[in-house]
């Protein structure tokens, strides 16, 4: 099993009530030509960045966003607006998913292997991003705008030391500041905390 | 470098050419179709290329054609993971009237259901290049020993909104595609569902490896910059160098900036080009289907010794290179690229096992 540090952790679930303003304010603008959903991404994104020490994601590096709706609102604004004839250009670009990366590779400073995907349980999404990330480890996130929405992310590096002790674990417990390692196998997680009493190594 | 390679065990093609591979050779053979005018809007009408099906029932004409291509593969296992690649995925049945779903996994989950699988099913959307990093996943997740096979669906079907989108945007052609034309003025949207099996049995074609780049300076088009270090990457991935490719299937979709920047980046990587092929003239560009639909296709007409007749307009001189007119007669190692919306650059390295070195 590959056992990765958690260097970076944002998962605050819903998202701060000002995360649009600490997004303005941490960009020094607002994001331009990208919908909501997007800029959830990057408030994340850039969030857990901060919380890995590094002021850019390094290009060898794996970004995997997961989503269960995507730009779902911009979607249905685009398309009753396409009803009767051509979507303006900033609707139809905010309606697709794939327009994320690109947003995210200029605001991280990022020229690397990426990817939108959805998976019904967000643990599959990791496993198959842990299975292609390579030695700049990866950055992986979760957005969704339901409800209060959310914006998870863990910034990844491979654990070149000692394996620490794992244990199973469910997917909300990588909220835990404690919990500093994971592994998959298969789509099954196990997590390090650092007091955590040792079940298997 | 990538890991030894999974092969190729099964294919299913329908797009305009036709409902499966062996009619889309049939149809070549008899010169190919042409885009059909569609009227988006009063003052809004863009040719595309469709699919031979017509069926006002949406959702019975998808799981007709998904249910086709996949069969048309052989046998696969079930329970493998499954990739649904697509941008527009099912718009085109909420244009019909179809209420939204819950979420956008559901659709996926739908069409996984279509075909009674019971694997773990990922729905990639990064636009034109999602099936080719699709197609990269899988082939990663059986290199690392996590699957035994997977299967990637291409999945792009007839709806308003994606060439309207287009059209908003002036990315489109107006008559035809003319891919690296001197004229060319944009792409020709085409509908495709396309399924590529993939696994561990040696078969004829071998997936090598392959690179994906993400770049953020331009969200509607390529880079030459990326395009180049993609093919890099891509040739370094698949261990072999510059010098052993013998073809390179563009995206060369017709549009005047991105045709351009991926000529110049592939030339700051190969001292000399080698053989270059697009299909985009052939079945229009079929988004996120199209990294499977063009491989499907073009590993179709290599089998059966069929090439497809070069688009009949003139070469761009800027550019100063041409369509090969016939398949390389010494032909191992196959670079194929998808390039473009989202800043998408994407490429894979197949090997044909029967094949020579040039």
């Amino acid at each position: 099993m590959k056992i990765w540090r958690i260097a970076g952790r944002h998962f605050a679930d819903p998202p701060p009530a000002d995360w649009r303003q600490r997004l303005a304010t941490r960009l020094g603008e607002r994001p331009r030509r990208v919908g909501a959903w997007v800029e959830l991404a990057l408030f994340g994104a850039l969030q857990c960045l901060d919380d890995a020490d590094e002021t850019r994601l390094p290009d060898a590096a794996l970004l995997s966003l997961s989503t269960l709706h995507g730009p779902d609102i911009a979607l249905r604004a685009a398309l009753a607006e396409a009803r009767d004839g051509l979507p303006l250009p900033i609707g139809f670009l905010t309606s697709q998913p794939g327009q994320v990366l690109p947003a995210l590779a200029r605001y991280l400073d990022w020229h690397g292997e990426g990817r939108c995907l959805s998976s019904r349980a967000p643990a599959p999404a990791l496993q198959l991003a842990c299975v292609e990330a390579g030695p700049a480890g990866l950055l992986a996130g979760w957005v969704d705008e339901d409800e209060a929405g959310r914006s998870l992310w863990l910034r990844l590096l491979p654990e070149p030391g000692p394996a620490p002790t794992l244990a199973c674990g469910a997917f909300e417990t990588l909220a835990d500041p404690a919990v500093t390692h994971l592994a998959l196998s298969g789509a099954q997680l196990h997590l390090a905390r650092s007091t955590l009493e040792s079940v298997h190594g | 470098m990538s890991h030894a390679g999974t092969y190729l065990q099964g294919r299913g093609l329908a797009c305009a050419l036709g409902l499966d591979l062996p009619r889309a050779l049939l149809s070549l053979a008899a010169g190919g179709v042409r885009p059909v005018p569609v009227q988006l809007a009063p003052d809004a009408r863009f040719p595309a290329f469709s699919i031979p099906d017509i069926d006002p029932d949406w959702h019975a004409r998808a799981r007709r054609l998904v249910r086709a291509a996949v069969a048309e593969c052989g046998p696969v296992d079930r329970s493998a993971p499954i990739f649904l690649a697509s941008s527009s995925l099912n718009v085109g049945a909420l244009e019909n009237g179809s209420p939204f779903l819950p979420d956008c996994q559901q659709f996926a989950e739908e069409v996984a259901g279509w075909l009674d699988w019971q694997g773990p099913v990922f729905w990639v959307s990064t636009a034109c290049t999602s099936s080719v990093v699709a197609l990269l996943s899988a082939h990663r997740l059986i290199g690392a020993g996590d699957a035994d096979s997977a299967l990637v669906l291409g999945l792009e079907l007839a709806n308003r909104f994606s060439s309207a989108g287009f059209g908003a945007l002036q990315l489109l052609d107006p008559l035809v595609p003319r891919p690296l034309a001197a004229d060319r003025s944009g792409l020709v949207l085409g509908e495709a569902v396309a399924a590529l099996a993939l696994g561990r049995t040696a078969a004829r074609w071998r997936l090598r490896g392959g690179a994906n780049r993400v770049d953020g300076s331009n969200p509607a088009g390529a880079s030459r910059h990326t395009v180049e270090r993609m093919a890099r990457a891509a040739l370094a991935d698949s261990g072999i160098g510059a010098d052993d490719v013998d073809l390179i299937k563009l995206q060369a979709a017709g549009s005047p900036h991105n045709d351009a920047e991926e000529i110049a980046g592939l030339k700051a990587v190969f001292a000399r080009l080698p053989g270059l092929n697009t299909l985009k003239a052939n079945i229009g560009h079929t988004l996120g289907a199209s990294g499977a639909a063009e491989l499907a296709l073009l590993t179709a007409c290599i089998d059966a010794g069929r090439w497809p007749d070069l688009p009949a307009c003139p070469p761009d001189p800027e550019l100063a290179v041409g369509l090969a007119p016939e398949c390389p007669p010494q032909l191992r190692f196959i670079l194929a690229q998808i390039l473009g919306f989202g800043g998408g650059h994407a490429a894979l390295v197949l090997e044909d096992t029967h094949g020579s070195p040039s």
